[in-house]
């Protein structure tokens, strides 16, 4: 959680004589972080307070006032001010001409025909908060004609500081204060408030019982009277301010400064309003509502606490107050609560109300029974000072539980051994009770500690005292070193990562742009594709039906790459190697590796041939040993023209190669032809011969003959070439493909096929006339065979 | 004099550009160069004639003319003998392009990133990534429905818990569980620990899933985990390894500063900062205009914190943890940190990517530029 601390409050708890920015460098290595620092300066010139004496409508403007200003004892000035918030009596700051505020420099001006001599302005005007509803309202008390800044202790330094979640203590100024104390062997100034407690004022009777001490371990409340409800004094508000919270009167602004300063909430009823003049700490009625302090109504459900007066819910317990018991300008005797509540409770709460507060976040990290007296303490200390009040009777304090500090024990080797260097027992004692811990020695090494009641919750076992030994000796005070050590054995995984990226570059190389695409997709796209959503494991709360199952498969991704692609390029080549999520009932999906590779092309043959090209490229570059085989009918769904790639051990079918089909691409709404061959990565890799294999460069010389036949277009380069290199095995070193044509000239259903024979033989140079024989029979077995006429 | 030899500049300039074989130069050669007929040295004869004030200056000029009459003729030597080979190739042409593919931006960085940590031992390692609430959170001391369990915003396959499915070698702490997507690459810890092969360097490099997506967020994402367990390792090592990664990944000049934190599975944890490459760890930007209310000498920088970016969490292993993976944290200890692969990348990089969910659009337009 981050807070704004104020630099010149901290002061007040702990002797600090670094700059805010030295200050914050060292805090930062060791204990809360600072994350920004802003310095706050009067951002104005010739701002004075000034008293409106009277207020006229503007003659020529509904929505303008003019305003007869005192700003000391020179005549009152004339000025025209909009703002809704201003009456006669107020004391506001009044910018005089000449003066500026921010970038604005205020003249004498004419506004629609009325002379103006100066401005009102609202706190953002003077940059000192985001109020910019109305003009800044100033406190009866302050002396007309001085200057804001002598009135205001504007100048401080703001620290935005982030504390952890397990440290709810250090989440105020006192807790902050302890910090720094022991970060930086500073003086903790903080002395425990006592305000005189005898009761001064008209004895007023309460009764609080707690019908939930579980849920409420304890509840303390102060009954006040006299009090007069005013503006705050200007240095609470800079403050508060300062925190980012919006002054409101006195009182309220009393519990918002001790909620900074103690890191307590504090709550205050009026006395009156409390039918019965009775709290009952309880959980809230099947229906009961209450009109909370934001203006909204809540509806409580039964596992809620509120707390109520005799006869209704006055507020939702830990996270917020009722408007019905509010304390207003005309309170008169005050009810001051300060409670500890169950952090699970006040989450839940909070959550199922979807109503949070800074009460309720610091409630949530779970505080301490033991820090609400101390808070009380301190409001009743500021409410006789800035409010008037008296003690109408004693302090009620509730308490349904038995505080007892836990004690650690802790072994100085144990801290060697985490932090790497020898730190003396001595230095561990001192360092622990530089924080609030009590120490006693039980040998040498062995030490028994005791955690002081802030720190209660966060601390569990040795571990945890062991950091706070680190951190407060400065983690930037220990060596920087590489971990000395055997390697791990298990190589298991090694290898696959390096195959991953050798294909990955190989298909780079070829010119494919890799993509990466979500896990999850749409049940759209996945039934478009031709899938089964029924096939993939669903997320049961999906970021939007776009992302709502594990992909099964990487095609139907592929195709919505390629579709919002289309229109951009002629021609797409992409690749994907990624997980898919293969659904396994009641258990965890089995998640493999899967390699697809699309191109797209205006023409269903070129999108077939640059891809047919790119997996020749693969297979010769990681020696592939696979056949291609028919699908069944019902594998080749997706495709009007397909090819299934068996390979491995057992011949299985490992992916396939094919046109995606016509209704596919349109659901897609992709016009062009997409080809596209995919793989399961751990199948390909057991079919590919991973390891380079060499064979002798032959000494003698090889003889090409070419062949040109027209065959019957059913007939394929594989056939042919198969049954040509039965011919001769020894003598016949590779048959490979020059061209096939179609049309013109050549017979229908028949093609022009060129294909060129190399003949070669591994212990000595063939004759012509030998291989003319052998080159014959090969031609004389493709007539046989398929029929063909020599070209 | 001089006026002869301007005059033979000016004939030789205009002969040698006929020339068009290895003969004809050489002619030209013996023409003008020639020791006995050459016209230069039948010029230079009748130095002896020249007044003796102009002497220096005709010569120099002379010799400068030789020299440059030489410089010539070996061009065009080399030039002829080069065999017909094209001498008007227009170098502003692109040529014959090769294919061009483009890897991943995220590829690049998972190939950069581990291979950093494997020059120091760190084995790669792949996990579940619908994995059981079991190892995303159970076995990281955050049992049951632990407060902390929301800091992460986790996809979940079952809405209810049900029987698991667990390794033998589970400790099991309990049977039921929920299927989630991992939200972070740390649910590989205890996966790893349950191997029981001691000492483990592990790194975990892969896709993570969170319910946020805006422009700096999407739902999945990448994340780096190392781990690191034997005896006696200590912060020293955490610090060392993470000052090895940001020196050889963000440069020689950057520094780390660990500074405390809280994860419910490290004791003692850490935020890992690194000082800010814009403002050089100083804070503030002097080319930048002062903001109100900032120090005099520029504004603040629009990079860091202080002159510090938040890189990643780290910390010692929590006892907890290394119970829940069947080792005893009296005898061994250990380490873990992670942080996000494309907060890293747009970092190192320099990257100005407005919105991050560009790396998963899979605009072609933008992937062609990496």
């Amino acid at each position: 959680m981050n807070l704004n601390i104020s630099y010149n409050w901290l002061k007040e708890y702990v002797k600090l004589t670094d700059s805010a920015h030295d200050f914050a460098k060292k805090i930062s290595l060791s204990g809360p972080s600072v994350d920004h620092i802003t310095e706050i300066k009067p951002n104005f010139d010739k701002v004075v307070v000034g008293k409106i004496i009277k207020i006229e409508q503007h003659p020529n403007a509904d929505k303008l006032h003019v305003c007869q200003v005192k700003v000391g004892d020179k005549q009152p000035l004339n000025i025209v001010c909009g703002a809704p918030n201003i009456a006669e009596g107020q004391k506001v700051p009044v910018v005089l001409v000449g003066g500026r505020v921010g970038d604005m420099e205020v003249k004498a001006a004419k506004l629609r025909g009325i002379d103006s001599e100066g401005m009102l302005c609202s706190q953002r005007e003077l940059g000192i908060g985001d109020d910019h509803t109305g003009i800044y309202i100033l406190p009866d008390y302050v002396e007309v004609g001085l200057p804001l800044e002598k009135v205001m202790p504007i100048s401080d330094t703001i620290l935005d500081m982030e504390v952890t979640s397990n440290r709810p203590d250090a989440m105020c100024v006192i807790g902050i204060a302890r910090e720094a104390a022991a970060i930086l062997d500073a003086k903790f100034l903080y002395k425990d408030p006592k305000p005189n407690l005898s009761v001064q004022g008209e004895n007023k009777k309460l009764a609080v019982t707690v019908k939930e001490p579980k849920l409420c371990p304890r509840y303390d409340a102060a009954v006040m009277t006299d009090v007069k409800v005013e503006s705050s004094p200007l240095w609470m508000q800079q403050r508060l301010l300062a925190a980012g919270l919006r002054p409101i009167n006195n009182l309220v602004d009393i519990t918002n400064y001790i909620l900074l300063e103690f890191g307590q909430p504090m709550h205050v009823f009026d006395y009156n309003k409390l039918a019965g003049h009775e709290i009952i700490v309880r959980l809230a009625k099947k229906g009961e509502k209450i009109l909370a302090l934001d203006g909204k109504e809540y509806e409580l459900s039964t596992e809620q606490l509120a707390i109520a007066d005799g006869e209704n819910p006055c507020a939702v317990a830990g996270v917020m107050g009722g408007e019905s018991s509010a304390a207003t300008a005309q309170t008169k005797t005050i009810v001051l609560e300060a409670a500890n509540f169950n952090p699970v409770s006040i989450r839940h709460t909070a959550r199922a109300l979807n109503l949070h507060s800074e009460a309720s976040n610091l409630y949530e990290k779970g505080l301490q029974p033991e820090g609400v007296h101390p808070a009380l303490l301190r409001a009743i200390e500021l409410v006789k000072e800035l409010a008037g009040g008296k003690m109408a009777n004693d302090i009620i304090d509730v308490n349904n539980y038995k505080f007892k500090a836990k004690t650690i024990k802790l072994n100085s080797d144990n801290v060697t051994r985490i932090l790497g260097v020898k730190i003396k027992t001595e230095k561990i004692k001192s360092i622990l009770e530089s924080l609030g811990f009590k120490v006693s020695a039980k040998t040498k090494s062995s030490l028994e500690v005791t955690a002081p009641w802030w720190r209660d919750n966060d601390l569990e076992g040795e571990h945890d005292l062991i950091e706070e030994v680190a951190r407060i000796y400065g983690y930037q005070n220990l060596p920087t070193q590489l971990m000395p050590g055997e390697l791990p054995v298990d190589f298991s995984a090694g290898n696959k990562f390096q195959q991953e990226d050798k294909v990955k570059d190989l298909l780079v190389g070829f010119g494919l742009t890799e993509i990466f695409s979500y896990s999850f997709i749409s049940e759209k796209i996945i039934k478009d594709a031709g899938f089964d959503p029924i096939d993939a494991v669903r997320i049961a709360n999906p970021l939007s039906l776009d992302f709502e199952y594990m992909r099964t498969s990487l095609i139907p991704g592929l195709l919505q790459i390629i579709s919002e692609n289309a229109g951009f390029y002629n021609s797409i080549k992409i690749f994907d190697l990624s997980k898919i999520y293969l659904k396994h009932e009641g258990d965890l999906p089995e998640e493999t590796m899967a390699l697809a590779i699309a191109c797209v092309s205006a023409s269903a043959d070129e999108a077939l041939a640059d891809l047919r090209g790119i997996w020749e490229g693969l297979t010769i570059k990681l020696g592939l040993n696979y056949e291609f085989g028919n699908f069944k009918k019902k594998e080749a769904y997706w495709s009007d023209n397909s090819q299934a790639m068996k390979g491995g051990k057992s011949e299985e079918i490992i992916g396939g190669i094919g046109l995606i089909s016509k209704d596919v691409a349109a659901r897609f709404s992709i016009k062009k032809s997409v080809a596209v061959a995919y793989v399961d990565f751990a199948a390909l890799l057991a079919a590919a011969r991973l390891a380079p294999s060499y064979a002798t460069i032959c000494k003698y010389p090889g003889i090409e003959l070419d062949i040109s036949m027209e065959i019957s277009e059913d007939v394929s380069f594989g056939q042919v070439k198969e049954t040509a290199a039965k011919i001769d095995q020894e003598m016949i070193k590779n048959i490979s493909y020059l061209s096939v044509f179609k049309g013109q000239g050549i017979a229908s259903g028949k093609k022009a096929l060129a294909i060129r024979v190399t003949y070669r033989h591994d212990d000595k140079t063939l004759t012509l006339p030998e291989v003319q024989a052998v080159h014959n029979k090969v031609v004389d077995a493709l007539k046989k065979e398929y029929n063909i006429n020599i070209r | 004099m001089k006026e002869k030899l301007r005059q033979l500049k000016l004939d030789f300039s205009q002969e040698i550009k006929k020339v068009k074989s290895p003969a004809e130069l050489e002619a030209i050669e013996n023409k003008y160069l020639s020791r006995k007929s050459g016209l230069l040295n039948n010029i230079l004869r009748g130095l002896k004639e020249v007044a003796k004030e102009e002497v220096a200056e005709i010569g120099a000029f002379a010799n400068e003319l030789k020299q440059s009459i030489v410089e010539e003729i070996e061009l065009l030597r080399h030039k002829l003998s080069s065999g017909g080979q094209s001498t008007s190739f227009d170098f502003t042409l692109p040529g014959n392009l090769p294919p061009i593919g483009h890897l991943h931006p995220i590829t690049e960085a998972i190939r950069e990133i581990a291979s950093i940590f494997g020059g120091i031992g760190f084995q790669r390692q792949r996990y579940p990534e619908v994995d059981w609430d079991y190892y995303a959170f159970e076995t990281l001391n955050m049992p049951g429905d632990h407060p902390a369990r929301d800091e992460w915003e986790t996809f979940f396959i079952d809405s209810k818990p049900i029987k698991m499915n667990l390794p033998a070698n589970s400790q099991k702490l309990v049977e039921f569980g929920k299927r989630i997507l991992t939200p972070h690459t740390s649910s590989g810890q205890v996966r790893e620990m349950e191997k029981g092969k001691l000492p483990i360097r592990m790194m975990n490099l892969s896709k993570c899933y969170r319910r946020q997506m805006d422009v700096s967020h999407t739902p999945m994402f990448h994340q780096f985990e190392g781990l690191v367990i034997d005896k006696d390792i200590n912060i020293t090592h955490l610090k060392g390894t993470v000052d090895y990664f940001v020196k050889k990944f963000f440069g020689a000049d950057r520094t780390i500063r660990l500074r405390p934190h809280h994860f419910q599975f490290t004791e003692p944890s850490f935020e890992v900062d690194i000082s800010c490459g814009l403002c050089h760890g100083t804070g503030r930007s002097e080319d930048l205009p002062r903001q109100s209310g900032a120090e005099a000498g520029g504004g603040k920088c629009r990079m860091c914190k202080e002159g510090w970016l938040e890189l990643a969490g780290a910390g010692m292993v929590h006892p907890n943890v290394l119970r829940a993976g069947g080792i005893d944290s009296q005898k061994y200890s250990g380490f873990a940190f992670g942080w996000g692969v494309e907060r890293c990348y747009t970092m190192k990089a320099g990257l100005n990517i407005d919105d991050i969910r560009l790396l998963y659009k899979n605009d072609l337009r933008f992937n062609e530029q990496f």
